[in-house]
């Protein structure tokens, strides 16, 4: 029997698999696509939730994450060529340097 | 289910709305005419017309009147308005040191301000949110607004990674806020306040724990914007990176925003959810005083220096919040409101001593500017003496009236820990102060002049002053007899 | 039950792939698979409407910006990759698999098609009409608040990117001495 929490495991698993992406990896773009995973953990998990529910203030939710998504994409890819065109590298590691 | 129309009252929308229109109409100007100067006044006017619209709203909200939108999704109770007051104030310090610093930085562009409106608009709508997707969204317009600003100083690497690196992490937090909204959502199926305080106190409730990992979660997401501890990383190498100005707006008008919204939530919400998620702040109160604290003592550079008093000064605040209820909400922004003032201040004095890439703000500049420049050493002594909370001055007021709220509230010991921090406090704001006054100058100090800043600088130091000396009416200003917040 | 393993086997494949591969294409295209298999998930739930936006929006809009910036920079891996052999082979084999899985979860759980009138009451919660229903009273605010949203992020991104266009024009003219 499918339940619920067969889809929150699954979010949760995506998650953690996001969250993993987004502190190991060094090319930027991949850790702006781990912010996507991210977010389509949290997808399933309200998607699923809604649908339990039977409601459509969940869907209504997703749809506003998934818009946040697109405005936060436009954002990382704008700041992501200043910092390309800068250092000529899309990897964390001038990232890492101002710590020093 | 047929379509009603929402109730919208306008009036409660008002200052949002005015922000709104002049952040559009100065974006749209933008593009026929480059003069900033035309546009930055634009944008002061519109700070100051929603400070009119605000200041009716609190007059009415004082006679007992709740007005809200959207069925108490948007709210303007007391709190939404007093924060509202504070965001503001913060905006127009930040355009005013803005002008300019930007003008000698070469990196006039008008959208500049349009984003700062946006942001301070996205600022207001966390403080009145009365619904969990509202203060998502409120969050994410004054945050993207503010990574792009951050990274205005586009030649700079410094600027454009601290732009990034604030991207990524806050992105990060923004992840773990919405996993939380998610959560409770699907503990209690609702998203405004009300309802979802109605959800976890209805009868046969049993996801409390899933409602607890979400209250969490939004804590954390929260706590990564005020910079508690462990969620600060980002905050010394973001404020140094950014240029002067932004880091005064992101130092002032974020951390209210998200206080406000943490306050709401925290009164509201987490008495609900069990000792588990009141617990959790307790500990990152504790570690963001100590670690904010001792870290700051052994910076060099005063704008990273600044940076770990911000986050230290986020654990005085974190106080307040724990201490939900009315008092705890009064000192929250009766603080927030000095602290806006002598933090702008120091970073308005701060871009006036360093040069126009942004650098030289080491200890080591500021000795002797008693003798070169007297009035701005005297400016930035008042600051950092009310950073310090030193008695007749604002912030020692608001420590008082926090660590009391904390008191009340049966934190004992977590408030002795505030108090012995901020006595190793008075170290490392004290010894810019001894540079100043009693040290031989070592270098030649810049002659910067500039009207705007120096308007700022007085409305600081004017403020932090009064509030020091006469602390009663602001606070009596807050005082109804009845809560705060609408509904608490 | 079946259908849910095999699609959340895939979207995990597609999610490790994003996080390891080394080339950002290959681990954009992995997104994409991920992308699609939760749209796919959407349909299995009901919620119609949502999967189309997922396909268009994310899968669509999305990733064709990351891939476009992608393509533009030509941004190269982590570090460079010699070419194995058995990579090829897994790739084949997660190709097999997938079709396979589609095939699976196509004939293994025959749906029939319902009458109208049923189908209309499956599309109840997560049809267009129903959540533009929720859209229009309860989250008018949050709608309008999502433009202010976009907003920000258009003027943001033009005024990052734009302004290099005036810096480099600058610059160039300041090169050629005028």
């Amino acid at each position: 029997m499918l339940t619920l929490n067969h889809f929150l495991a699954l979010g949760a698993i995506l998650f953690a698999i996001g969250l993993y992406g987004l502190l190991s990896r060094r090319n930027l773009v991949a850790i702006l696509m781990s912010v996507e995973i991210l977010l389509n953990a949290i997808l399933v998990n309200v998607v699923a939730i809604a649908r339990f529910n039977d409601q459509a203030q969940g869907d209504v939710f997703a749809l506003f994450i998934i818009a946040i998504a697109a405005a936060e994409v436009a954002v990382g890819l704008a700041l992501f060529l200043n910092v390309f065109r800068l250092n000529g590298v899309a990897t964390v590691d001038p990232l890492r340097r101002m710590k020093e | 289910m047929p379509l009603v129309l929402p109730d919208i009252d306008w009036l409660t929308l008002a200052p949002l709305l005015v922000l709104l229109s002049t952040a559009s109409l100065a974006a749209l100007y933008a593009l026929y005419n480059r003069s900033s100067k035309a546009v930055a006044l634009l944008a002061l006017l519109g700070l100051a017309v929603a400070a009119i619209f605000n200041l009716q709203l609190f007059v009415a909200s004082r006679a007992g009147e709740l007005r809200s939108s959207f069925g108490l999704r948007y709210l303007a109770d007391q709190g939404a308005l007093a924060f509202n007051f504070v965001i503001l104030l913060g905006a127009a310090l930040a355009i005013l040191i803005s002008y300019d610093y930007l003008k000698r930085a070469e990196l006039e562009q008008p959208e500049y301000y349009p984003l700062m409106l946006l942001s301070a608009s996205g600022a207001m709508v966390m403080a009145a949110a009365g619904d969990l997707i509202i203060l998502l969204l409120g969050l994410e317009i004054m945050s993207l607004a503010v990574y792009v600003l951050s990274a205005w100083r586009q030649q700079a690497r410094e600027s454009a990674e601290a732009g990034m690196k604030y991207f990524l992490l806050g992105a990060f937090a923004s992840a773990f806020l919405i996993y939380g909204i998610a959560l409770i959502y699907g503990a209690t199926g609702f998203f405004s306040y009300p309802q979802i305080v109605a959800g976890l106190l209805a009868e046969g409730f049993e996801q409390i724990f899933l409602a607890t990992l979400g209250g969490i979660m939004i804590l954390a997401g929260l706590g990564f914007k005020v910079a508690l501890v462990p969620f600060h990383q980002w905050a010394p190498d973001v404020y140094t990176g950014a240029p002067t100005p932004v880091t005064a707006f992101m130092s002032v008008v974020v951390k209210t925003a998200a206080f406000a919204a943490l306050l709401r939530i925290f009164a509201f919400i987490y008495p609900e959810l069990g000792v588990l998620a009141v617990q959790s702040l307790v500990v990152l109160i504790a570690l963001t005083l100590i670690v904010g604290n001792f870290t700051a003592l052994v910076q060099r550079g005063i704008k990273r220096m600044l940076a770990y008093s911000a986050v230290a000064h986020a654990g005085y605040l974190a106080l307040a919040v724990l201490a939900a209820g009315n008092l705890g909400m009064r000192a929250a922004i009766w603080y927030l409101t000095a602290y806006t003032l002598m933090n702008a201040g120091a970073f308005a004095v701060l871009t006036l001593l360093s040069d126009r890439n942004d650098h030289g703000d080491d200890l080591e500049r500021f000795a002797g500017l008693a003798r070169s420049r007297p009035y701005l050493a005297a400016a930035m002594t008042v600051f950092l003496l009310s950073l310090a909370g030193i008695p007749l001055l604002a912030g020692f007021v608001g420590k008082i009236l926090v660590f009391s709220a904390a008191i009340e509230a049966g934190y004992v010991s977590l408030t002795v820990i505030a108090i012995i921090t901020s006595v190793v406090a008075m170290v490392y704001y004290l010894r810019p102060v001894m540079y100043m006054y009693f040290r031989e100058p070592e270098y030649e100090p810049l002659q910067t002049n500039s009207r705007s800043t120096h308007i700022a600088i007085g409305i600081a130091v004017f403020g932090t002053v009064l509030l020091g000396i006469f602390p009663g009416w602001w606070y009596s200003l807050l005082d109804l007899g009845q809560s705060l917040l609408a509904g608490l | 039950m079946l259908t849910f393993v095999v699609l959340s086997v895939l979207m995990i494949v597609g999610a490790v792939g994003v996080i390891t591969l080394k080339q950002p294409v290959h681990a954009a295209l992995s997104l994409v698979a991920t992308l699609l298999t939760l749209a796919v998930t959407y349909v299995t739930l009901q919620a119609h409407f949502l999967a189309a936006i997922q396909v268009i929006v994310y899968a669509g809009a999305i990733m064709v910006l990351f891939l476009f910036v992608i393509m533009l920079l030509n941004i190269q891996g982590d570090q460079p990759q010699p070419h194995f052999r058995w990579m090829q082979i897994v790739a084949y084999l997660t190709a097999l698999l997938a079709a396979g899985a589609i095939a699976a979860t196509a004939f293994l759980s025959p749906r029939e098609l319902p009458n109208a009138e049923l189908m209309s009451e499956a599309l109840a919660g997560g049809g267009a009409a129903a959540i533009g229903e929720a859209l229009f009273n309860d989250f008018v605010l949050a709608f309008q608040l999502v433009g202010v949203l976009l907003l920000t992020g258009i003027i943001g991104a033009v005024s990052l990117v734009q302004r290099k266009a005036t810096q480099t024009a600058k610059d160039e003219r300041e090169l050629s001495g005028v």
